[in-house]
């Protein structure tokens, strides 16, 4: 069964009575062409102020019915963990109750559970395939634009899965962001400090990510949709033209959408594929796309990481695809599947930051030594694999006690600031105290795979401590947490004033 | 780029659509074809090149050259009224889910 927009819109101004410490109802700027109101929850737990955020929206193609109720219902679940702290149970995957509370107090959520409230209407009330929404097009009884081809990226270049025919189920409109319902996605995107966002679709079982126009490269920087002929629909993609990427962020790309697909399969064995947009057909002006190349387009703005989910699978009937009878089983595939996305955009250290400190600038040295440094090297990158991999569990291991925690945070504000800093030392003293923690958290922790990476980190730990911070880097550089560190670093001479 | 069909083409409204999958033409072919005609592709499992295509839609791809396959008949039709759920249904629901936390006014 499938929510009316009338109902959903109930359920989102229900949630925010309720509940309102832990849900704000925001009406957005635009009204949709229909004149219809549109409205997104804002959901947090906690204090403190400004926060990272992940935008979740839905229902921007209408008869893509599952994932407005399915965000709405995610928006209950995480209410009823974080209350009654109880574990989120999505078939066989669990998402613990200390996991939960985590995303939420250390993250701002929005969720827009239906971009396109006229279409999703009309198909409950006069046509169940109808995709766009309902601008009536001037000059052609052809109604609708896609707004998933409307946004300001490469928009207006008709290729694939684009066009700039009224008439196409794939028209981009007359012009970027010409559509109300997609300027209330670009108005979130605006307002918030969005880290990640996801646009929810139907149907095929892909997580998908940019680029939807050429395909990726991360060898030429030089070659940038900013400098692509665009806007006029007579232009076109050149041939040969591949779309640059930095590594970091193909790899983040890459994975986060495993993880993602990791966390769908466990629920009921589902195989979700991740692959670049490009893969499935050429777009141009999605709101995934528009997402991520937002900071490439405009320095100044917080980079965001843009994803498309395809929920449910490929029926040999296309109703049922895109509307099955019992959604129940897709729509746990997909609340997975947001919910992994959420985990994956904490950021651990920013949140101990947050708890103790009341904010996280000063671990901004940490961040850009991970992407800038670290992110460069096969072994770097392992390193911080293996830190994504534990910094979930540790995280909650590390809140749950008073004490670790401010051990915790003591140590990285004593560290983090002096990170990216030539001449600082990370000291016996400071080795000593961060291998004492990490034995403390072993023992907390029951996984045996993450009692083994902690083995390895608290080994590195004991071989470094008293050299210098670049050589701490550079050794993590080189040499893979499997591997042995070799004796080639020197203790260095402390210098006579340590830098904090 | 103007739109392919004329006015008095589309004027009278289809009232059935049929999915369709192009056979014994070259996948990459089949694909800018349909992009070409600006036809509602849906993915398939099978990796066809799968459409939403009306009649009119249907004799231009044959027009074309393409050998049509017809695979169902999807009139144009509200969503069935039985997967709708009702305001008492959409209300009841909730009101069970969120059923003992503590929600503003003490209930």
């Amino acid at each position: 069964m499938y929510r009316t927009v009338r109902q959903i819109d109930s359920a989102t101004n229900l949630l925010s009575l309720f509940f309102p410490n832990f849900f704000t109802r925001v009406r957005l700027p635009e009204t949709s062409v229909e004149g219809r109101a549109v409205y997104a929850l804002q959901i947090r737990a906690g204090g403190g102020g400004a926060r990272r955020a992940v935008f979740i929206a839905g229902g921007t193609h209408a008869r893509e019915l599952m994932n407005p109720d399915a965000i709405i219902e995610l928006a209950i679940d995480l209410v009823m963990s974080y209350s009654n702290g109880t574990d989120i149970r999505y078939g066989a995957k669990t998402f613990t109750a200390d996991e939960v509370k985590l995303i939420l107090e250390a993250m701002d959520i929005w969720l827009l559970p239906c971009v396109n409230p006229d279409g999703r209407n009309y198909v409950m009330t006069v046509d169940d395939m109808w995709r766009k929404n309902r601008r009536d097009n001037p000059g052609t009884s052809c109604d609708g634009v896609d707004l998933n081809r409307n946004a300001d990226v490469v928009w207006g270049v008709a290729q694939g899965q684009t066009s700039c025919s009224p008439c196409a189920e794939v028209y981009c409109g007359p012009s970027a962001f010409s559509e109300p319902e997609g300027r209330n996605v670009k108005y979130v995107l605006d307002t918030a400090q969005v880290v990640s966002f996801v646009d929810v679709h139907s149907y095929s079982e892909l997580i998908l990510y940019p680029w939807g126009h050429a395909p990726t490269q991360s060898t030429d920087p030089t070659q940038r949709f900013t400098g692509l002929p665009t806007g006029t629909c007579t232009a076109s993609i050149p041939t040969g033209y591949a779309e640059y990427m930095p590594p970091s962020d193909v790899r983040r790309f890459q994975t986060v959408a495993h993880r993602i697909v990791d966390d769908i399969a466990a629920v009921r064995g589902r195989h979700y594929t991740p692959e670049t947009s490009l893969t499935l057909y050429p777009t141009t002006g999605t709101q995934g796309d528009y997402a991520y190349a937002r900071h490439i387009a405009n320095p100044g703005l917080q980079k965001t990481y843009g994803f498309t989910f395809e929920t449910g699978p490929s029926l040999s009937d296309a109703r049922e695809s895109f509307h099955p009878a019992d959604p129940t089983l897709v729509k746990r595939d997909a609340k997975a599947a947001m919910l992994a996305l959420l985990q994956q955009s904490v950021c651990a250290i920013e949140l101990i930051g947050i708890r103790l400190f009341g904010a996280s600038s000063s671990f901004d040295a940490l961040r850009t030594v991970r992407d800038n440094l670290l992110a460069s090297t096969a072994a770097g990158r392992e390193w911080i694999a293996l830190f994504e991999r534990a910094q979930f569990v540790l995280l909650s291991a590390v809140t749950r006690d008073a004490k670790l925690l401010k051990a915790a945070g003591d140590l990285l504000q004593q560290i983090a600031p002096s990170v990216g800093t030539a001449d600082a030392m990370f000291a016996e003293a400071d080795a000593q105290r961060a291998s004492a923690l990490l034995k403390k958290l072993r023992a907390k922790v029951k996984i045996p795979a993450l009692q083994r990476d902690m083995e390895v980190v608290g080994q590195r730990i004991n071989q470094l401590g008293g050299r210098s911070m670049q050589q701490v880097i550079e050794s993590l550089m080189r040499h893979k947490p499997s591997q042995r560190k070799s004796g080639t670093v020197k203790k260095a001479a402390a210098p006579a004033i340590r830098r904090r | 780029m103007a739109s392919r069909r004329t006015k008095t083409q589309t004027t009278q409204a289809p009232t059935v659509r049929f999915e369709a999958t192009l056979g014994a033409t070259p996948y990459a072919k089949a694909i800018i074809a349909a992009a070409a005609l600006d036809l509602d592709r849906l993915p398939d499992s099978k990796g066809k090149v799968k459409l939403l295509v009306s009649a009119d839609d249907a004799r231009r791809l044959l027009e074309q050259g393409f050998e049509v396959h017809l695979t169902a008949a999807v009139p144009v039709a509200p969503l069935a009224q039985n997967l709708v759920m009702s305001d008492a249904q959409a209300t009841n629901w909730l009101e069970q889910q969120v059923k003992g936390i503590r929600r503003k006014g003490g209930r």
